[in-house]
């Protein structure tokens, strides 16, 4: 029970393990997947205020006629698991954001700014591609799925870049 | 359009089981942190493709086996144009860097108390939406240029996806230990 107070776990174990859950999800014909779950988020508030056009991807999203399905439940459940994860942990926790505020110092507005347009391009990628990182760099990595390599080698060969010009230069003592 | 409210409990249950434990393992791989997942992206820490590349190995072995066995019925792949995988993997990644989260990490984020990422999944539900206002315009070139989509790398080069799966194997053993090598380097 101690392992579970660490701040910490191992990425190798924690690799193997969401490895393990992919397999038995895949036995009752799921796939870990995030993006499309929000997305339905999306459709669902879409919905509620005024009907999705048909033939659209919202309108496709939705045609099992279901508020709260699989996806719903599965990031439902991620919240919960990584709070829960959180709460049990007795270690201390390092400071998170030190590479952003070392580039762009503290203020508030500029973080929320850049998760905002980072969000809306995260969803936006992830649809046209149809996957994540969960649906396509895990879930379709690990079924030697063609399009889902591509993704994660398209995803690599722009964010490292990007990285490198966001948060290098200014970093300081970012540098390698 | 009439709907339904709940899925079958059991399959709800299943969802939300699988979902914590999905979270739950994030969390404790750290990549809910900022730091974390730039720190890859800068080349700096490689939490984050331990975590894939593992996932990926151990996935695939488990997945193919139980294929081969009958207890999978059949993969489960995305469909998509060439075109939108490599388009939407480009869009993706600068907004991975941009945010410093991908979306089912900025999800332990925000469970771990991270409020920016609040505002991040705002601006994902607006990519969304963005992506739905011009979906019909996308249609009729997503059902004509779907060559390389729902194909294993083993059914386009026509031979066994095992041959795939072995090649990983050897490549995720090079990567751990070069693994071993750069955090010792690291350390000092």
């Amino acid at each position: 029970m101690e392992y579970f107070r660490k701040d910490r776990w191992s990425p190798y174990l924690v690799g193997a393990l969401i490895g393990g859950l992919l397999t038995v999800l895949m036995t009752m014909g799921y796939t870990i997947g995030v993006s499309s779950g929000i997305a339905r988020v999306s459709a669902l508030l879409h919905q509620a205020v005024a009907p999705v056009q048909e033939g659209s991807y919202f309108d496709r999203l939705l045609s099992d006629h279901v508020i709260f399905n699989w996806k719903i439940f599965f990031i439902t459940g991620i919240l919960l698991g990584a709070f829960v994860a959180s709460k049990l942990t007795t270690e201390e926790i390092p400071k998170k954001n030190t590479i952003w505020e070392n580039a762009f110092g503290t203020a508030k507005w500029k973080r929320n700014f850049a998760a905002f347009i980072g969000g809306f391009l995260l969803l936006f990628g992830a649809r046209l591609a149809n996957g994540c990182t969960s649906g396509h760099a895990i879930s379709g990595g690990a079924q030697l799925s063609i399009i889902s390599w591509v993704f994660m080698l398209a995803l690599f060969a722009s964010a490292i870049p990007v990285a490198f010009l966001l948060y290098q230069k200014k970093g300081g003592n970012n540098g390698i | 359009m009439e709907f339904e409210l709940f899925i079958k409990p059991s399959l709800a249950f299943a969802a939300l089981f699988s979902g914590f434990i999905f979270g739950f393992l994030l969390r404790k791989a750290t990549v809910s942190r900022f730091d974390t997942i730039v720190s890859q992206l800068l080349l700096k820490d490689f939490t984050v493709m331990k975590v894939i590349l593992t996932a990926i190995v151990v996935g695939g072995i488990g997945i193919f086996s139980l294929k081969a066995v009958g207890v999978i019925p059949s993969l489960k792949l995305s469909s998509t144009p060439l075109l939108f995988s490599i388009l939407g993997g480009f869009i993706f990644g600068i907004g991975m860097s941009v945010a410093g989260y991908c979306p089912g990490t900025a999800l332990c984020a925000i469970a771990e108390g991270s409020r920016d990422m609040i505002i991040g999944v705002v601006g994902m539900l607006f990519g969304s939406f963005f992506f739905n206002l011009i979906s019909p315009s996308l249609s009729s070139y997503l059902v004509q240029n779907n060559f390389a989509s729902q194909k294993t790398a083993g059914e386009l080069f026509a031979i066994s996806d095992w041959a795939f799966i072995a090649i990983l194997c050897l490549g995720w053993l090079g990567f751990v230990w070069a693994m071993k090598r750069f955090d010792r380097l690291k350390q000092g």
